[in-house]
């Protein structure tokens, strides 16, 4: 793959992944961060021969380089007072990301994974190098989660969404 | 919860998932792109980076451990470390004497020979060369009884710190000059040092079966006496003893 394909595939995806790194961290700002570093990455010598699916390895380097921004800003936070976490203006009346706040990082970042990107979960467990069945418990369990929480509700959010 | 209500939960999940997201305003993939490329120009990517990285910390950790150094060998000052031939030298050869006095000059010193035994009749000469080296000054002439010379560096006393001294022969001629000294009175004190340290004298003796040892010494004290310590050894350093010489009658 040269260099012009290799830049047409990552066009092709680079919206959904930054829509689902989006989703899993609920962040713009920090989901555009983790796409540039993913897209450095990306080109990086030896980097494309070894990626089957570019929005699934987007989407995995990107979470990895939002992960390490995290653990800056805990540092940064505790030298600064009252710093609130709270979802952006914009994104507040989104309420796919009221609904994936509820669950764990890992089981939002496998939530999206499988249903926003639409990976199986033999390639969820490929990307995180888990086992296929870790990746369906840990997916299970935030369907569990979830429909716990909007039965309590009751706000009737499943059958309008279906 | 059972398969219908699951698959019901997953596709709600989706179809939530796909509506909001995709709503979601991007921003023209050239934006990414550029933004990439900048940071791509500014961090030349991965490995080569990586192995400047590591070249610029091995030169400076160098350049700390040769600073390091400097000031280390500034702060010990001039050593034998820096002239290695004074360490080679003390390493593989021992000091040539244990005195002090041997590293900062010469040690001075008596050699006389023959040092063999020889046995002359009555009256015969035997001539012997004392070499003195570093010393200046004079020196007594004298001799002991090889009967009674262990030859282990100590003479015999009377146990008043004086070697005994032999009267059985007599010194004839000193560096070619006759000295007319009866038997009975060997010893000459304060013999000039010429000046290249050789002092030759002959000896002989009419006492048959005479057994004597010349004795070349410093009167350090300048008393006339070869002095000796509580050991034995000689105080008057140095000295210097030459072959015995066995005076038989003639048949």
């Amino acid at each position: 793959m040269d260099d012009q394909e290799w830049d047409d595939a990552l066009e092709a995806c680079y919206a959904r992944v930054l829509r689902a790194l989006i989703g899993a961290c609920g962040s713009r700002e920090r989901a555009e961060d983790g796409l540039q570093d993913a897209l450095v990455a990306a080109w990086k010598p030896g980097v494309r021969e070894q990626v089957q699916r570019p929005d699934a390895w987007l989407y995995r380097v990107g979470l990895r380089a939002i992960g390490r921004a995290r653990w800056r800003r805990r540092f940064e936070v505790k030298l600064t007072e009252d710093v609130r976490h709270e979802a952006e203006p914009s994104l507040d009346r989104v309420s796919a990301l009221e609904l994936l706040r509820r669950l764990t990082p890992r089981q939002r970042e496998f939530v999206v994974a499988r249903y926003f990107l639409g990976l199986s979960y033999r390639e969820i467990a490929e990307q995180w190098a888990v086992s296929v069945s870790s990746a369906t418990s840990t997916v299970a369990q935030a369907l569990a989660r979830l429909r716990r929480d909007l039965e309590k509700e009751d706000d009737g959010w499943i059958r309008k969404s279906v | 919860m059972d398969s219908e209500k699951r698959i019901a939960l997953e596709l709600a999940i989706e179809n939530r998932l796909r509506a909001d997201l995709d709503a979601l305003a991007v921003r023209p993939y050239v934006y990414y792109r550029e933004v990439v490329m900048q940071r791509r120009a500014t961090q030349p990517g991965g490995r080569t980076f990586s192995v400047a990285r590591v070249g610029a910390t091995i030169a400076v950790a160098l350049l700390f451990a040769l600073a390091a150094a400097v000031v280390l060998l500034n702060l010990r000052g001039p050593s034998p470390a820096v002239s290695p031939t004074p360490i080679q030298a003390s390493s593989t050869t021992p000091p040539a004497s244990p005195t002090p006095t041997a590293t900062s000059s010469p040690a001075p010193l008596i050699n006389v020979a023959p040092a063999d035994e020889a046995t002359l009749t009555v009256n015969a000469t035997r001539t012997y060369t004392a070499t003195i080296t570093n010393l200046s000054g004079c020196v007594d002439l004298a001799f002991v009884d090889a009967n009674t010379y262990p030859g282990d560096g100590t003479f015999r006393s009377a146990g008043n710190g004086i070697a005994d001294l032999s009267s059985d022969a007599a010194f004839r001629s000193i560096n070619g000059t006759p000295v007319g000294v009866a038997v009975g009175t060997g010893r000459f004190s304060c013999i000039a040092i010429p000046s290249d340290g050789k002092i030759t004298f002959t000896i002989d003796s009419g006492t048959a079966n005479a057994f004597v040892r010349p004795v070349v010494f410093y009167d350090d004290p300048n008393n006339n006496q070869f002095n000796l310590d509580a050991n034995d050894r000689p105080t008057d350093k140095p000295f210097g003893v030459g072959g015995a010489t066995r005076f038989v009658p003639r048949t």
